[in-house]
């Protein structure tokens, strides 16, 4: 959720591979646009800088870091990528079965039809 | 929500418009097929549009500027994407190709367009990225693609039963595509090489403005839904065209006729005017849409020669669409990448409105998340359902 309050327009240089990824992103997320994708890459960036800073309030500081790097944290677990400093306090991950996806469900048998009464249809070698 | 009422309709369009996932099958078969991914493909004249489904059944779309580019060496910074298919000359594509003053494919019938060596490799490099962004990995991948074609490319059968693809089109997608192995190495901006083979082990071809009505009128298994429609009219504002499609739903029966051009004589208009930078056709369709373009190596905002530019010559575009939107037998839709400018949209409905119609009752915009690519999305549609389900 992003900070209430006016807003101010600022505009960014950034390399063809960022914009590729933000690109990336807006196609695999639900961002409604780019340029929301790099407004909260940068709300999130400000957060993650601010750890470096001296003179922050830490406490409220961890407190947002923990949610926001939830993602970051399942990844790394997942990929075996834990830095050595957290490594010791992992816990062993529970055994879960995978369930994957939920099954698509049944094509309409009117469907084809449909598909054929517009002229579409697979093309055929002996056609 | 629906574009007729305020009930949502169920349709693969409020599913889009709500982030409700489709749960398509991501592979589908095809006459005893092995699984074969499941692609649209909308090679329109601005911009090819791509639909395909992540492993999960989620959809995934594209829209990539058809621009070509021969690639040269970058001598420093940051290097851009390059192809070579099946062992050709190097190239760029889509947004990275119009950024190096990259041009246009040559735009015109299928026939024509697939018997340039250019398109096939473009259409190959646009399967990679697309690809790329729905989660698959290098390597082998067998496609069957719907592939969305000008709507006056689908005719009456010779046999009188029914409708079919003209016989131009089906011998040149016979000949450069149906079957055909493309085997793309892809060097990405950091030097990273991968090797992409794709085959095109099935084709679907359907008019382009028919996918439209499929995500509209469908549930995302296929079913009609059943709001009371008879009849509608389909207005796609391409780059090339300006298209009117007609389709009844008791029998299904589908009409066509193009309208003219689309938004091509706007954005040369807008490219005469700022004659100084020379915008190619593909540049100066990017800057029509954007409002910005580069001038002397800065970005320039351009909107209020845009706003002039569709003030004058989008009443021309708006006048050849006016019959569709005045007659009172079909609900009208409209869509295709000229709904994305928001001056054409504004002088549609102000001209409806003085004749009275009003949205949604009467008739509706695609929204602009969707516009570009629902023709692909609709093609995609077309394979899974021509394939019944099978997976």
């Amino acid at each position: 959720m992003s900070p209430a309050g006016p807003r101010a327009n600022k505009s960014l240089r950034l390399a063809q591979e960022e914009l590729e990824r933000a690109q990336r992103l807006l196609a695999a997320l639900p961002y409604a646009s780019e340029a929301e994708v790099l407004a909260d890459a940068a709300r999130r960036g400000l957060l993650l800088i601010e750890a470096e800073a001296p003179g922050a309030d830490r406490a409220a500081l961890a407190r947002r870091l923990r949610t926001l790097l939830l993602p970051v944290f399942e990844l790394l677990v997942e990929q075996d990528a834990l830095p050595a400093l957290l490594a010791g306090y992992r816990a062993p991950a529970p055994r879960v079965e995978a369930s994957g996806p939920p099954a698509p469900p049944a094509i309409a048998p009117t469907a084809a039809g449909d598909v054929k009464s517009f002229g579409g249809g697979f093309l055929d070698d002996d056609e | 929500m629906t574009l007729t009422t305020t009930t949502p309709r169920g349709t693969v369009l409020d599913h889009l418009q709500d982030g409700v996932a489709l749960r398509l099958p991501a592979t589908v078969r095809v006459s005893g097929s092995g699984p074969l991914i499941p692609v649209g493909l909308d090679n329109g004249n601005g911009h090819t549009k791509l639909a395909l489904l992540t492993a999960q059944g989620d959809l995934v779309t594209q829209a990539v500027p058809t621009v070509y580019r021969t690639a040269k060496e970058i001598r420093g910074g940051a290097d851009i994407t390059s192809y070579r298919v099946n062992d050709g000359t190097a190239f760029w594509a889509g947004a990275e190709a119009l950024g190096q003053e990259g041009d246009s494919l040559p735009i015109g019938a299928t026939s024509e367009r697939l018997g340039d060596n250019r398109q096939r490799d473009f259409l190959a490099a646009a399967l990679v990225e697309a690809l790329i962004v729905a989660g698959y990995q290098p390597g082998i991948h067998n496609l069957a693609v719907g592939l969305a074609i000008p709507n006056d490319e689908i005719v009456l059968k010779r046999s009188g039963d029914g409708l079919g693809v003209a016989r131009d089109t089906r011998e040149a997608i016979k000949a450069a595509l149906f079957g055909k192995t493309f085997t793309v190495l892809r060097t990405s901006s950091s030097g990273q090489k991968t090797s992409w083979t794709l085959t095109y082990s099935t084709i679907l071809p359907q008019a382009q403005s028919i996918g439209t009505y499929l995500a509209w009128s469908r549930t995302p298994n296929g079913a009609a839904v059943d709001d009371g429609i008879e009849a509608l009219s389909i207005v796609d504002i391409g780059t090339g065209d300006l298209q009117r499609t007609d389709v009844d739903v008791a029998p299904y029966r589908m009409t066509g006729e193009k309208l003219g051009k689309g938004t091509i004589t706007m954005a040369r208009q807008m490219a005469a005017q700022l004659g100084d930078l020379r915008l190619n056709d593909a540049q100066a369709m990017q800057a029509l849409i954007a409002r910005t373009v580069r001038d002397s190596g800065f970005r320039v905002d351009i909107g209020a020669t845009v706003d002039a530019v569709i003030a004058a010559e989008g009443q021309d575009l708006v006048a050849r669409l006016l019959p569709v939107l005045q007659q009172k037998s079909r609900y009208v839709l409209l869509t295709g990448g000229g709904v994305l400018l928001a001056g054409l949209r504004a002088a549609i409905e102000e001209r409806a409105a003085a004749m009275g119609k009003a949205a949604p009752r009467n008739f509706a915009f695609v929204p602009d998340r969707h516009a570009l690519t629902l023709n692909a999305t609709g093609a995609l549609l077309a394979v899974v359902y021509a394939a019944g389900g099978q997976s």
